[in-house]
């Protein structure tokens, strides 16, 4: 049995063969490439399985047995308050959709030193245990958090905490495992064990059968229980953010503000008007990326998701970036911003693709390129675009703008 | 193919190196790491939030003097001349007093730590005024003292 481990930091990696049964496998190293748009030299050479997983955005470790992908790693030391959280959430969808489990290494609570302000504890959004929840519900693969090792139970008081200057964060000493998480911490102990446990399920059931196997497994179910338990005692609702940047409306006032995009010879497509409701996420802001992509990606999960595709929705879930003001009289809405243009999406799109190869004729293409290029023929710009123009377009039925909008026909 | 060295090996090397010289290391950074701690200009030089915020990737003291790292896997003009720049204007004096401010030190050096190869040490020859120290990383993380004008690292 081969496994290979799929890597953006080199320690993490280390740290986590050290410190779980990977560490007497026959283990290979390979470093990772986030995507054809930040790394055009490198990512077409990514084993297509691990692109695949890549495509919304990329985990910090992936681990795979026989090439096929066991368990991801996704490792923040950011506060998790409002949408922060949901920073990193898009890549723990990306891993659970493609049957992957997912684990989340998040402090439970991170010290902020703002100006004129005392340090103090910024704690993590609860909510974001029930968007974890919802995907296992959906996916019926585990999706995980355990906290990174801080002070914050210890020292509640943030003035007093010895790794103050780490933001509380306890790290490795050992500068071989250098940004790695304290690994005598209770919740890496635990992770490790629930690593032990996927390891040994895929080694004696199979990568595949071992897969629906896991979350009746006691290591993990026992996490799973945890996590709700912190939603509850934190006291997650669903007035947090970033569902409370959210408004559902009727379907028809999307379909009456979309009607000025018809005409004669085009109507809109029948995956929006099959919906009777629509949640539209508002962001009042300049058009950009994090966090509104794992926001987004959240949404989803927590208000829209019925199956395992945009198609199985309760309803449609509709990006807007502006303030939306309803017109009840005429069943529509008109939207306002001074921040944001459909030009920025546009704009996006189009710098994305200038890089591409696929308007190239063959002798202008150097042999080094010719497998990117080849890459491009099969999937055109999917792994070529920025981040947030893939995760926003994947998960949105429609992205509205006061001057635009881009939608879904089917 | 050679694998090539990378800046986390470089960083990681000289941290470890450092600590067996009796260095503490208050801060360290690399390509993913997360560990890093941004240094904001002053003031009267921002224009806005992070416009020209900086992160050391190595901070460490020993008897009173504090070094600052900045670390490459080969010869980058410009890192020199970001060197330069911190050695000879203030433009960060708030934002360093800030962060050292629990530390006793009476001496601030900027520096380099480089993977070695004859390039890269004939090119930091050339530009050794910008600095005040160099480290080199050799092979399997074994570290040398390339430029220590004041016996920093003795």
């Amino acid at each position: 049995m081969k496994y290979r481990i799929w890597y953006s930091t080199e320690s993490f990696a280390d740290y986590i063969i050290a410190k779980t049964n990977l560490w007497n496998k026959n283990v290979v190293k390979k470093k990772m490439y986030e995507s054809d748009a930040n790394n055009s030299k490198n990512f077409h050479s990514l084993p297509d399985h691990i692109k695949q997983i890549l495509y919304l955005d990329a985990p910090d470790l992936i681990v795979e047995l026989d090439t096929e992908p066991i368990f991801s790693i996704e490792i923040s030391q950011e506060a998790g308050t409002g949408h922060n959280a949901f920073q990193r959430f898009a890549r723990l969808a990306a891993s659970v959709e493609n049957d992957v489990p997912a684990f989340y290494i998040y402090p439970e609570a991170a010290i902020i030193t703002r100006l004129k302000t005392p340090p103090k504890w910024d704690k993590i959004n609860p909510l974001v245990f029930k968007a974890m929840e919802d995907v296992m519900t959906i996916y019926k693969i585990p999706a995980l958090l355990y906290y990174f090792p801080s002070d914050f139970r210890t020292h509640p008081n943030a003035l007093t905490s010895p790794n103050i200057r780490n933001k509380g964060l306890k790290y490795d000493k050992n500068r071989n495992f250098a940004g790695s998480p304290d690994s005598t911490h209770s919740e890496m102990v635990l992770m490790f064990e629930a690593i032990n446990e996927i390891i040994s399920v895929v080694e004696k059931s199979g990568v595949i059968e071992g897969r629906g196997k896991l979350l009746g497994k006691r290591i993990l179910s026992t996490r799973k229980a945890l996590m709700q338990n912190e939603y509850v005692t934190k006291g997650g609702n669903e007035n947090m953010s970033p569902l409370s940047a959210t408004v559902k409306i009727r379907t028809e006032y999307l379909l009456n503000h979309l009607s000025q995009y018809e005409n004669k010879s085009y109507e809109i497509g029948e995956l929006l008007r099959s919906r009777e409701e629509t949640i539209i996420y508002k962001v009042d802001a300049t058009f950009r990326g994090d966090p509104y992509p794992g926001a987004l990606a959240a949404i989803d999960y927590l208000r829209c998701r019925e199956g395992k595709t945009f198609e199985e929705r309760k309803y449609n879930l509709v990006m807007c970036w502006g303030n939306l003001e309803l017109d009840e009289e005429e069943k529509t809405f008109t939207i306002h911003s001074d921040k944001s243009t459909v030009h920025d999406f546009v704009n996006a799109v189009q710098s994305s693709e200038e890089k591409n190869l696929l308007k190239k004729d063959y002798n202008d293409i150097p042999s080094c390129e010719i497998p990117r290029y080849y890459m491009q023929v099969r999937y055109g710009s999917m792994f070529s675009k920025v981040k947030h123009i893939r995760v926003f377009s994947y998960f949105a039925d429609a992205i509205l703008f006061p001057d635009g909008a881009l939608w879904r026909d089917a | 193919m050679e694998r090539r060295i990378t800046e986390e090996q470089v960083t990681k090397a000289i941290l470890i190196w450092l600590e067996a010289n009796d260095w503490k290391i208050i801060c360290f950074d690399f390509p993913g790491s997360g560990t890093g701690v941004p240094l904001h200009p002053n003031e009267r030089l921002r224009n806005t939030k992070n416009k020209g915020a900086f992160i050391p990737d190595i901070v460490a003291i020993k008897n009173g003097i504090v070094i600052f790292f900045e670390n490459k896997t080969r010869f980058v003009l410009s890192d020199f001349i970001k060197v330069q720049n911190l050695r000879n204007n203030n433009d960060y004096s708030n934002s360093i007093q800030t962060f050292l401010e629990e530390f006793e030190y009476s001496k601030i050096l900027y520096g380099v730590g480089l993977a070695h190869s004859n390039t890269t040490e004939n090119k930091t020859n050339n530009h050794l005024e910008k600095i005040g120290f160099a480290v080199f990383y050799h092979n399997i993380g074994v570290i040398k003292i390339h430029f220590s004008p004041i016996g920093l690292f003795d």
